[in-house]
């Protein structure tokens, strides 16, 4: 019995190292190659070796970058835009309102500086310049480009509103009238209005801009996804819009309203709608 | 006080004339402005909110004009809404045979809005038993109200709430 089992352990052993021969040879063979492998990265000259050939294959790439990788990072950037650019229109409009109004308003006084001068070189005109500053007690010219005379009544701003474009939804409200009407629909209404303009007229990218009543007037302001409507008592004049489409602007920056849609709840809505009283509060 | 979470959602009533669209929001949502928006401007809103112990829901409703259909109702009206209520008259065999067309309709223009199918005028019908058995009217009416009764109504807006806040 003894020597049935030795001799079949030996057979065992026999068939093992007849199967695992090739395996164990491997083996051998990688631990090799991984003690050449460590006792390579020990030599001290090893970094001195590859420092050379990383710096030319990184001024190699630096060099080659807009070829290789050129055309993949246009199209990444181009599919990343496309994704975000109503978030980036949306960060972007007050930036580019506030810009424009800046210019415009640069314009408007280096003309009315330009008039100024010609009138003071030209003494004809200065004649006249003279006698009708006189007769409007005494008003520089540019004032009348710049300033507005004043008006009674004074222009008031009552309401506010930030509305979503289209669904009609409001954003934020403020109204110094505590009983003025359910503020959901008169957005909503507004919005039906500018639908119907738009769909009348059939030109998407034309705002309807004002509605007026008697001394009132609905003024609205388009930004990239939702617009404010203003309820202002009083005749309103073109330095007041500009003006006034300045504040909103300034407003925006200031509220963030680019992330409008990510604040969602009571408290954000009122803290939006404080700032809009805040806003109003002296006009 | 507990900061709850905001919910807008827009509604369109829809259906053909005179089949109480305008009596059945007014039955149950609260404040409208008058009637004659309605006649001049082409659309009524109104709003209704619902007050859960985590959200505020509110529906805005766009009572509109008769008759739109699903091709003429102007796109920028669908784009920015979350549902339609699609009404018919159980006593005018063509209002809900109009239906029928408008609701594939508007499946096809718009499969994502949420959609109620209302036969109203209950009150009016004396045996319910004939709707019932119209199979295909059946299985698309979600809901069959009287807005002169008040019967159902609630469950029809309540309904759609719902819709709303499971998605949430």
């Amino acid at each position: 019995m003894r020597n049935t089992n030795q001799s079949t352990a030996e057979s065992f052993e026999k068939l093992r190292s007849l199967l695992l021969e090739d395996e164990w040879e491997a083996q051998n063979s990688i631990k090799e190659d991984v003690q050449q492998v460590r006792t390579f990265l020990k030599d001290e000259n090893f970094r001195e070796r590859v420092a050379p050939i990383i710096k030319e294959h990184l001024s190699d790439m630096q060099e080659h970058f807009p070829d290789v990788y050129g055309e993949i990072i246009k199209e990444t950037l181009a599919a990343q835009v496309s994704v975000s650019k109503d978030d980036m229109a949306e960060a972007l409009y007050p930036l580019i309102g506030l810009m424009i109004s800046k210019f415009i308003k640069d314009e408007i006084r280096q003309m009315t500086e330009k008039m100024e001068n010609t009138f003071k070189q030209n003494k004809f005109l200065e004649k006249i310049r003279t006698r009708f500053s006189k007769f409007i007690n005494k008003t520089p010219l540019s004032r009348f480009f710049t300033k507005d005379t004043p008006v009674i009544p004074p222009i008031k701003v009552n309401e506010i509103y930030i509305i979503q474009k289209g669904s009609g939804f409001v954003l934020a409200n403020y109204s110094k009238d505590p009983e003025s009407a359910n503020k959901d629909m008169v957005a909503g209404m507004l919005t039906a209005i500018k639908a119907f303009g738009e769909d009348a007229i059939g030109k998407q990218s034309e705002d309807l801009r004002t509605i007026q009543y008697d001394t009132y007037t609905i003024t609205m302001y388009d930004f990239h996804s939702y617009y404010f409507a203003a309820i202002v008592e009083g005749p309103i004049t073109e330095s007041f819009k500009v003006q006034f489409k300045e504040d909103l602007f300034l407003f925006a920056k200031k509220n963030n309203l680019e992330d409008i849609y990510k604040k969602n709840d009571q408290l954000s809505e009122q803290q939006l709608s404080n700032a809009l009283k805040e806003l109003i509060s002296g006009k | 006080m507990v900061n709850k979470k905001i919910i807008k959602k827009k509604i369109l009533i829809l259906g053909s004339f005179a089949v109480g669209k305008t009596s059945l929001v007014s039955q149950y949502l609260t404040g409208f402005f008058s009637e004659k928006y309605l006649s001049t401007i082409g659309v009524n809103i109104k709003t209704k909110t619902i007050e859960t112990e985590e959200v505020i829901l509110n529906l805005i409703i766009w009572d509109i004009a008769d008759i739109v259909t699903h091709q003429s109702i102007p796109d920028s009206y669908l784009e920015t809404s979350h549902g339609i209520l699609l009404v018919y008259d159980l006593t005018r065999p063509e209002t809900f045979n109009r239906i029928l067309e408008e609701h594939k309709g508007f499946l096809e223009k718009a499969p994502n809005l949420t959609k109620i199918v209302i036969g109203n005028k209950k009150d009016l019908v004396e045996n319910m038993q004939t709707f019932e058995e119209d199979k295909e009217l059946h299985e698309l009416t979600d809901i069959y109200t009287s807005a002169k009764t008040g019967e159902n109504v609630s469950k029809a807006f309540e309904m759609l709430a719902h819709t709303f806040l499971e998605k949430i």
